[in-house]
């Protein structure tokens, strides 16, 4: 403990267990710690299934309907990882691929006017989709296909149209698309909680419908993946790859105090000890006066004994209801997985309705979600509030990361953990190094 | 690689310093260091072997803790889906055997399919400092643990004496409680073994 680290991260949120491996990776002295006896933090996936109602302190005892309780892993946060997205380019270039596997989500939603659409997002599906009238698809169609062909970095394909200045409304409008089918394209494909979007740049929400687009290309029903065992899964792998580098870990330790001197981290207290580090990164629930709330985000976990109505039976499946639809702000965003994952046992399935609140009253706020469900067997809400650090942590050397936010996947995640690692290291991670060393180990 | 050959994932368990990185080292190229502390765990991660076991072809990948047990408990993910666990303790040392049985609680709980063998390490170093850990209490710890231990073995990771042996009957027992569920057509008779000549013998079980 009294050793000295060149960082110590504190919380082993997934945020964290990613930035403590691409730091040991990158040589540097790691010591990662955590004031609970398990790994994950807010990203754990809690099992048994006793945990959770204990989590929730909820008195009663699961029914014995829902078999073993180590069946259960239920994720806190729950969340699709994108085929091709960042988190999945920062598994495989570091190796944490190897101790987890994947399922492909089967089925993406989007909700509009009362019914449940399944979110077309190849030529083929757009000209099957209820969603549009047949003038519709063809503009959605040539939509498609410009960005399909479409490369920020190659001026040719932007068609004539300038995507750094002209906003995505103007883009929309060019395609001659309608406000229906710019909503479910800048919600359910571009994954953009709210409409501020539309008067932004539009590159950001074309690179973004082209991820979706190559995500599905992938594996073909959805573009979305969930590891076996539960998210849990994740923090875990990079913590096994920090460790695997020299990281040292230690669970069940609390942290009294960070250690500042002229306002620069000098080292972490816990138990009469003190670490020394040049840097800390942690959660925000370690540095709280570092930080501010920036909102809330409400949930409900809710376990059935059946698919999501109207999904073909999909063992699991993305749904998004975009916020014009039901009056609000920001979007509402329903996900479910099954015992398939490893995550229920058998024949039961776990659903997570989840927004940003609005009201004084989350609870409410969740209901348009809650009654595409059907029959729930147990429900836990719960809400939580986000928290923002005060500065990007450059003249402390003191690196928080952002709380979870509700969006179902990775994306904003990954943009955290990235940021913060070039704030901390001053340099791009080198996704080269990892896979050089490792090919050495093996 | 032939797919068909089965392949089990065997972890390593027990106290820090016990020498399981050490039997990895032997595991993967009959190695031995005589560094200790953190260092001598760093960078190992997993490694495969192929055994031929009594004519079934397994493949073994086992699986070393990165030092994660030092201060910390490993994490549910390491025990997920291993068919066995190697829980080892020192001969010379008392307190990592007194710990065995907490260690065989985390290996229940967490994998309700990994069978565990005990493995008592360093009995080079018994021999010349008095050994602390006698078979009687081997013998004893056995009965109590009744049919939780599938098998026991004593083992010098700096002399290598019973390593080979070991690996070859914990492959045995994979191989022999898999194979009603083993489907022969998907075997591939011409395929040789890539390595490890050695453990083309039938091992002996030391226990």
């Amino acid at each position: 403990m009294d050793e000295e680290y060149d960082v110590i991260v504190l919380g082993t949120g997934l945020k964290e267990c990613i930035l403590s491996g691409m730091l040991s990776v990158s040589g540097k002295k790691v010591l990662h710690m955590d004031r609970n006896k398990y790994y994950g933090g807010e990203s754990a996936s809690l099992t048994p299934l006793e945990e959770l109602y204990t989590y929730f302190k909820n008195d009663s005892k699961p029914s014995e309907r829902y078999g073993r309780g180590r069946d259960w892993n239920v994720d806190l946060i729950p969340k699709f990882l994108m085929a091709n997205g960042q988190l999945v380019k920062l598994l495989i270039h570091t190796g944490v691929t190897r101790y987890l596997e994947f399922k492909s989500v089967e089925g993406s939603y989007v909700y509009r006017s009362g019914k449940i659409h399944k979110v077309p997002a190849n030529e083929t599906e757009a000209l099957g989709s209820g969603l549009m009238g047949i003038f519709e698809k063809r503009r959605f169609r040539s939509f498609l296909q410009f960005v399909q062909d479409f490369d920020v970095n190659d001026q040719k394909t932007w068609k004539n149209f300038d995507c750094k200045n002209e906003t995505m409304a103007k883009c929309f409008e060019k395609f001659g698309l309608d406000a229906n089918t710019a909503e479910f394209s800048g919600h359910a494909l571009a994954l953009h909680r709210d409409d501020t979007y539309l008067q932004r740049p539009a590159a950001d929400t074309l690179q973004r419908v082209k991820l979706y687009s190559e995500s599905l290309a992938r594996y073909g029903k959805s573009p979305y993946l969930y590891p076996l065992y539960g998210l849990g899964e994740l923090p875990q792998g990079f913590a096994r790859l920090s460790a695997i580098y020299g990281g040292t870990y230690m669970l069940d330790k609390p942290c009294d105090e960070i250690v500042m001197e002229g306002g620069k981290v000098v080292g972490v207290k816990s138990a009469g000890e003190t670490a020394k580090c040049g840097m800390v990164i942690c959660d925000p629930s370690y540095a709280q006066e570092q930080c501010k709330k920036v909102g809330q985000v409400v949930r409900a976990i809710c376990i059935m004994d059946h698919p999501v109505p109207n999904t073909k039976d999909s063992l699991s499946t993305q749904l998004i209801i975009p916020q014009k639809q039901v009056d609000r702000k920001s979007d509402i965003y329903v996900c479910c997985v099954s015992y398939t994952h490893a995550v229920a046992a058998k024949n039961f399935f776990l659903a997570l309705v989840a927004t940003n609140v609005e009201t004084a009253d989350p609870v409410a706020e969740l209901r348009p979600g809650l009654d595409l469900l059907g029959p729930v067997l147990e429900k836990f809400v719960h809400v939580s509030d986000c928290y923002e650090p005060l500065d990007d942590g450059i003249e402390s050397q003191l690196f928080i990361s952002k709380s979870y936010d509700a969006t179902t996947h990775f994306e904003t995640t990954c943009n955290d953990v990235l940021d913060i690692f070039r704030r901390a290291t001053g340099a791009d991670f080198d996704f080269s190094k990892v896979k050089h060393n490792l090919e050495d180990i093996e | 690689m032939a797919t068909s050959t089965p392949t089990f994932k065997v972890i390593l368990c027990g106290e820090y310093g016990v020498g399981k990185s050490s039997i990895f080292r032997r595991f993967i190229d009959n190695t031995f260091t005589l560094e200790t502390g953190p260092k001598s765990t760093v960078g190992l991660d997993h490694a495969v072997t192929e055994f031929n076991a009594s004519g079934t072809q397994i493949r073994v990948e086992l699986w070393d803790t990165a030092g994660i047990e030092r201060f910390a408990t490993l994490s549910s993910s390491y025990f997920q889906s291993a068919s066995a666990a190697i829980l080892c303790y020192s001969t010379t040392d008392r307190q990592s055997f007194n710990l065995v049985s907490q260690h065989i609680l985390d290996i229940i709980m967490h994998s309700s399919t990994a069978r565990i063998f005990l493995c008592g390490n360093k009995i080079d170093l018994a021999v010349l400092q008095g050994e602390q850990i006698t078979e009687s209490d081997v013998q004893d710890f056995q009965i109590q643990c009744d049919t939780v231990l599938s098998g026991t073995y004593e083992i010098s990771c700096k002399t290598g004496e019973g390593v080979k042996e070991m690996f070859a009957d914990i492959a045995m027992v994979l191989a022999r409680n898999q194979k009603y569920k083993f489907d022969r057509s998907l075997m591939m008779p011409n395929i040789q073994p890539q390595e490890n000549d050695e453990c083309q013998k039938s091992g002996k079980c030391c226990s």
